[in-house]
């Protein structure tokens, strides 16, 4: 087990380390508020469930006088839904209330099941749980304050040990604080005036929720104390200063005077006094410097001067008071009481305490612990963990320690070599292959808005293309989504089920919420119809009962050809061939789709009786409030009373007695939405299914406004707002008209930011998401690297798609509507992406150009060059450098072709060397390189004194390195040496060769000594020998023919 | 929240540096073994060990990579006072398995006296420049005046910072208008020295390196990293330190005109815009991302956090902590991926909220 809390008072040598259970509690969560009318009857047919019938069960005592008894053996009584109660109570406690309990439970329950704290201890409970038939889940109803309920907790726990099921715990808050009855919606505080049998509506209404509990280790740290009870455990909260103390000096008066201790309200005044006395002579002030502060292994050093730190495990501390308040800090989770966390706050002074009671001040918040995310490598966990991110979105860790670095020089430890890297990227469902088709469409349609202009609330026109647009990318989701079951269905290898259910739900998920949007926000339709809108919605998102409807109408209609069906149909009856008849009706009446019910009802067997006629009259006549009809709100109000009235007089005559389907029918559409609420549970698996069912019968006219506030109550109905998934937040959100709260769930979802960039980036050109409503405008100036919220999730979004290998094209549509950032954002990430083939470079470069980011193609090219000269392939490498206009790297690679050339005599890419054009203009050697290439076509051309002058040309220029210029000179001997009667060379011209053949000759003797090989120097003046010879040839000749010409 | 990859890097000692090429598909490491070892990444997402060798005779400091336009080429500093620029290449003449490639030691720098804490290259777009810097307090700059020789390297500059060094970064910026900054930080200890962080400006013009005026603020403690963010789009530079805390510093160029106006005046501010003390005791590392945009710290307590900026305000984001147990579900994922050998896939928690805090 980790050690996840560690607080080390210094004075008092003594260290208290807080550790998780394995086991989590039961206690029974209250979920009902609603039903608060006495139905008796109702009432005494629930007790039912929770009574130990006397023949059920076998007791023993072991004396007449003693009231102890031992419970034999326990049996199902053979009902369904049998779920005993067990009642504790001291009679002592809480104002003599617990001896009233006592007797009024006696007289509703078996005596045996309500036990008296004062004579038993809690541990007959598990002696209940041990003989209870193993499908029976035992409720347990502690009457007491929070201590009352820990002890019993404390005792349960052995449940555990002994392999019982652990029963469910309910509380009758009968203590000061009442915390943890607080919490579990058990009330605050209980007085004479609620009904016990009340108490049976609340277990009947609740439902099983866990409890942390947390194991208090308290070690002494000196060696000379008396190791004292070394092991608690914990439910509600611990704290170390003030108000332990105040806790302690009213525990230690209450045991020594119990007589006048008995009232709540004494209690309090007591506590008060206690506090006072804090705030004139405060014993625990700086408790931080006297004790030291770990959280999840982390020391805390930042804190302030406080009397007492809280540990808090459930969201209510000394009566009431929400010490966890989510409100004011974003980066911490709420507090919840099964989340295996404890939340620790500070607190200033016992005066604070008491401003914390009546909500004037706010705790000072230390910190939420909580199990980190663990890289399992054993070496990391020895030495500690550092990371560096690569590029993109991945970060890698690796063991690492540097406290050891400086010092150490020759590796010692063996235990390193099983060093391990941790490449970690962030797992999106997005970026799976069936997800491509959205990803891809959606951009699409995410270009094409930006043709939108903003909003402007006179343009209709404009508010109909949003409409459209918000249509499309819902058909782009619902095709995805059809397309994965088509896929789904095409392999039914069952291996990858899971998958394609994933992106199934995500895509349903993302599809559900933006419909609901689309008819809350993007729809213009006016405030009184808001029903209208959110039916369609719920129809849409839920067609079961209407796609079985129609495929009932179509039976029976094949089966019209064939008479004897017919026939069959009408005797049987069709309730009876179509098991789902009724549930079918329910539900589409529950839609409001009252039309279809009426066909269906009229195909009854009984359709003709009162019943039936009645039914089918109540759904014809139902008004209906249209915005363009001419009947105003108060004359509609007045015509839905009329017929509501009429609706319900038939319901108590009892007319559907017989039929119980239709009676909750008519119950509904008479407004009695409360009476039938469990009905209505049944058919309704959400809580906004049930509520816009509900507001159909009783409030047809709904604002959208008013929405949030019929929320609020139905999702009380279901679970309270604990038990909101991703989806029901967001939908909640939607409803309280809260679109910021309601983008900021969607970025929760796991679609890599899909939802919430596309959904913000619409709303915002519909102008009803405000650019940011925390920024005034003028901040908004002042900050020059400001961005809209839509602009931000853009940013993320583009930059996501630009990481990935195959979907940056789209990732840079995305990012080419974010102006400067998003154009800085494809300067990097676009030169990052790493060519994997020619094709992909191509594509790279013309993006780049698109956009006018010439840095990037130059660098991509450039490096492409580098890699082709790697190969050694310099033709390929010469193109290149070409492209990126880069003269350093074309005269490198010029170099290497002459060079090349020298030793082997050719050139190895001769078309694009004849070819260069005016690329050769790039460097002085690129442009030898080419007149060289020229000089040689017109030799081979044998227009040899066109050639000649070009040599000529060449080497007099001086741009020829010098280490080629015997090449040229050698190429210069065959001119020379040419028979015609003209020398190709004249006067001039020979004089340049010899001079430069002299000032060769003369560097090559400067390095020749050690450098060059003998026989490399042979080879050098043989040639030389040959061309100065030549050359003095060549010069008599041409003085010959221009005697005038002076040398 | 995390899919994790699993690399055996076999290092006979800690591993001290972890550097990837300009893509992100190829790797560096280097370690107290006084190793070297490569890692390609193949198409599939496989890290493979393309070489290693022992690079120095002392522990590796640091190993990083050359922009790809200067070739495949790395540099590592040692303990053994010297650095070395590394170039990969393809000897035809020798068909291995390695498809004739081979690691090839171009340069040898030995003017440090002292282990040589930390190199980088500069930022393309002034050349190729190699920084060292050392524990005798030095920074060095090399230069490579041909681009296609990387055997010749000459000592351009040599800056005394008077402090023994232990990092170095330099910014980088698209734009050419951004005059390239250099920041050193000192491991020294002994707060009455000053700032353990200086910045250097380079002017290409002048081809030297000048202080710039400011100091950072209130940056008197030990100094272990710091790191420059990729300046995209931003007027300023972004200089994230590691010493007793995390801290990240706004280095922001005032325009020229209103320097002449004040003349002499720094044409720096230097601001603190965030102190992140959650580490509560000493930070070794910081890394930024490749926009800039989120930071990763690494200090004493074992832990790697993560912190991402929402407008002016900085919240960590995520945790990573090293856990001695490996989970079951590591070893079932193990026993899954037993096709690829030197793969290993686990799943660090679930899938339904890639990431638990809401961004924006």
């Amino acid at each position: 087990m980790e050690t996840l809390w560690i607080i080390r008072i210094l004075k008092t040598f003594a260290a208290v380390y807080v550790k998780k259970n394995v086991s989590t509690l039961k206690a029974v969560f209250l979920n009902v508020v609603g039903a608060k009318g006495e139905d008796i009857l109702a009432v005494n047919l629930k007790q039912i469930n929770f009574i130990i019938p006397p023949y059920c069960v076998t007791t023993t005592k072991s004396s007449r006088l003693n009231r102890k008894f031992k419970v034999k053996c326990l049996s199902h009584p053979g009902w369904d839904g049998w779920t005993p109660v067990i009642v504790l109570a001291n009679r002592r406690a809480g104002n003599s209330d617990g001896a009233y309990l006592l007797s009024h439970f006696r007289r509703l329950l078996n005596p045996c099941q309500v036990l008296d704290l004062a004579i038993h201890s809690p541990s007959l409970v598990i002696k209940w749980c041990s003989v209870a038939p193993p499908d029976v889940t035992l409720y347990v109803l502690v009457s007491g304050g929070d201590g009352t309920v820990a002890w019993v907790l404390n005792t349960l726990n052995e449940c555990n040990v002994k392999g019982v099921a652990t029963p469910a715990i309910g509380i009758i808050p009968l203590g000061t604080g009442n915390d943890l009855s607080r919490v579990l919606g058990w009330g605050k505080a209980y007085n004479r005036g609620i009904t016990l049998s009340s108490y049976f509506e609340k277990i009947s209404h609740s439902s099983i929720a866990n409890l942390d509990r947390w194991r208090i280790d308290i070690k002494s740290l000196s060696n000379i104390s008396i190791p004292r009870a070394s092991s608690l455990f914990c439910y509600n909260y611990f704290s170390i200063g003030v108000d332990a103390k105040v806790a302690l000096d009213f525990h230690q008066t209450r045991q020594t005077s119990p007589l006048y201790l008995s009232s709540r309200l004494y209690n309090k005044l007591l506590y008060t006094i206690f506090g006072t006395r804090q705030v004139v002579v405060p014993d625990y002030s700086y408790l931080q410097n006297r004790l030291e502060l770990y959280i999840d292994g982390v020391k805390i050093t930042s804190i302030p001067d406080v009397e007492s730190i809280v540990v808090v495990n459930i969201p209510s501390w000394a009566a009431g008071v929400k010490l966890w308040n989510q409100t004011n800090s974003v980066d911490m989770s709420p507090q919840e009481i099964d989340d295996g966390k404890l939340e620790v706050v500070g607190l200033y002074s016992s005066f604070h305490i008491a401003q914390l009671q009546i909500g004037m001040s706010e705790p000072h918040y230390i910190g939420q612990g909580s199990e980190i995310k663990g890289i399992p490598d054993p070496i990391a966990a020895a030495t500690g963990l550092s990371a560096t991110w690569t590029s993109g979105d991945r970060l890698t860790a690796f063991a690492f320690s540097q406290s050891q670095n400086k010092s150490k020089n020759i590796p010692v430890s063996q235990s390193y070599d099983k060093s391990q890297i941790f490449i970690l990227k962030p797992d999106i469902l997005l970026f799976d292959t069936l997800l491509r088709k959205l990803i891809n469409e959606s951009s699409g349609l995410f270009v094409s808005s930006f043709s939108l202009k903003k909003y402007d609330a006179l343009d209709n026109y404009q508010s109909n293309h949003l409409l459209k647009l918000s249509r499309k990318y819902r058909s782009v989701l619902r095709e995805s989504i059809e397309n994965i079951q088509e896929e789904n269905a095409r392999c039914q290898e069952g291996a990858d089920t899971q998958r394609y259910n994933n992106c199934i739900a995500l895509l349903y998920n993302l599809e559900f919420i933006w419909h609901l949007t689309e008819v809350l926000y993007i729809d213009a339709t006016p405030e009184d119809v808001a029903l209208t809108a959110v039916t369609q919605w719920i129809r849409f998102h839920f067609p079961e009962s209407e796609r079985y409807a129609r495929k009932i109408l179509q039976t029976i209609s094949e089966g019209d050809s064939s008479s004897e069906n017919r026939v069959d149909f009408l005797n049987e009856g069709v309730e009876n061939a179509f098991p789902a008849y009724w549930d079918t009706i329910t539900g589409l009446v529950l839609q409001g789709n009252l039309d279809l019910a009426r066909i269906l009802l009229q195909l009854h067997s009984q359709s003709d009786s009162d019943p039936f006629t009645f039914v089918d009259k109540i759904f014809r006549t139902m008004p209906v409030f249209s915005v363009y009809g001419n009947v105003s709100l108060p004359e509609f109000n007045l015509q839905w009373k009329l017929w509501q009235t009429n609706a319900a007089r038939r319901l108590l005559g009892g007319t559907f007695d017989k039929y119980p389907h239709l009676k909750f029918i008519v119950q509904l559409l008479s407004g009695d939405v409360n009476s039938c609420l469990d009905e209505l549970k049944k058919y309704c698996s959400s809580w906004y299914q049930a509520m816009v069912a509900a507001l159909l019968y009783t409030e047809p006219t709904v604002k959208f406004y008013e929405l949030s506030y019929h929320a609020h109550r139905f999702i009380q109905h279901y679970g309270g707002t604990a038990n909101l998934n991703f989806c029901d937040s967001t939908v909640l959100a939607l409803f309280e008209l809260d679109l910021s709260t309601a983008v900021k769930k969607c970025q929760l979802a796991s679609d890599g930011g899909w939802l919430a960039t596309h959904l913000t980036h619409l709303l915002t050109l519909s102008g009803k998401l405000e650019p940011d409503s925390n920024n005034s405008e003028e901040e908004q100036k002042q900050d020059e690297d400001y961005q809209s919220l839509d602009i931000r999730l853009i940013l993320e979004y583009g930059t996501l798609l630009m990481c990935h290998r195959s979907l940056w094209q789209v990732g840079l549509c995305y990012l080419d509507q974010c102006k400067e950032e998003g154009r800085a954002r494809q300067q990097i990430l676009l030169s990052q992406i790493f060519p994997t083939s020619d094709s992909k470079t191509m594509k790279i470069i013309q993006a780049a150009l698109q956009r006018g980011l010439l840095d990037v193609a130059t660098s991509v090219c450039k490096v492409e060059g580098v890699k082709c000269l790697r190969r050694n392939q310099l033709g390929k490498a010469l193109e290149w450098a070409f492209r990126s206009q880069d003269s350093a790297f074309a005269s490198h690679l010029a170099d290497q072709f002459l060079q090349h050339y020298v030793k082997k005599g050719v050139f190895d890419s001769n078309d694009l060397l004849d070819n260069l054009g005016s690329c050769m203009l790039i460097c002085d050697r690129l442009t030898f390189l080419g007149k060289y290439c020229e000089f040689r076509r017109l030799y081979i051309a044998n227009k040899l004194k066109e050639a000649a002058n070009c040599l000529n040309d060449l080497i007099a220029s001086r741009i020829a390195p010098k280490y080629f210029w015997l090449t040229l000179l050698t190429d210069a001997l065959p001119l020379l040496e040419n028979d015609d009667e003209v020398p190709l060379f004249d006067v001039h011209q020979t004089a340049n060769l010899s001079f430069c053949l002299n000032e060769l000759s003369s560097i090559n003797e400067g390095c020749m000594s050690s450098l060059v090989s003998p026989a490399h120097t042979s080879v050098f003046e043989k040639k030389t020998t040959l061309i100065r010879l030549a050359l003095c040839k060549n010069m008599a000749r041409a003085i010959c023919l221009q005697p005038t010409v002076s040398i | 929240m995390f899919e994790a990859h699993t690399i055996n890097a076999q290092h006979k000692d800690l591993i001290h540096d972890v550097a990837y090429n300009y893509y992100g598909n190829r790797m560096a490491t280097c370690s107290s073994d006084q190793f070297v070892k490569i890692w390609d990444q193949d198409e599939h997402g496989n890290w493979n060990l393309s070489a290693a060798w022992k690079a120095h005779s002392g522990s590796v400091w640091k190993v990083t990579w050359a922009h790809p336009e200067y070739g495949q080429v790395i540099a590592t500093c040692s303990f053994d006072r010297t650095a070395s620029i590394w170039e990969e290449i393809i000897d035809t003449n020798i068909l291995k398995d390695s498809g004739g490639r081979q690691w090839v030691r171009r340069a040898n720098l030995v003017d440090s006296r002292t282990s040589v804490t930390d190199v980088k290259f500069a930022p393309k777009t002034i050349g190729l420049f190699l920084t060292t810097c050392a524990s005798d307090g030095i920074l060095r700059i090399y230069e490579a005046p041909d681009i296609m020789n990387l055997s010749s390297w000459t000592h351009q500059h040599e800056v005394s910072s008077k402090l023994s060094c232990s990092c170095l970064t330099w910014t980088s910026s698209f734009n050419r208008l951004h005059v390239p900054l250099v920041a050193i930080g000192s491991d020294d200890n002994n707060a009455s020295t000053g700032s353990k962080v200086l910045i250097y400006e380079y002017s290409e013009a002048f081809r030297k390196f000048s202080k710039i005026g400011d100091t950072v603020p209130y940056c008197f403690d030990a100094v272990h990293d710091i790191t420059f963010a990729t300046t995209h789009g931003r007027s300023y530079h972004l200089l994230a330190i590691a010493t007793k805390n995390v801290r990240i510093v706004k280095v922001k160029p005032i325009p020229d005109n209103v320097v002449n106006i004040q003349s002499g005046a720094s044409k720096f501010e230097i601001t603190t815009v965030a102190t992140f003390e959650d580490h509560y005791c000493t930070v070794w590392r910081v890394s930024w991302n490749v926009l800039g945009t989120v930071l990763a710290s690494s200090g004493d307590d074992g832990c790697v956090r993560l912190w991402k900026s929402d407008k002016e305000y900085w919240k960590c984001v995520s945790v990573l902590k090293g856990d001695g147990s490996i989970p079951d579900t590591a070893m079932a994922s193990d026993a899954a991926a037993t096709l690829s050998t030197k793969a290993r896939y686990l799943k660090l928690g679930p899938i339904s909220h890639p990431n638990q805090v809401p961004y924006h």
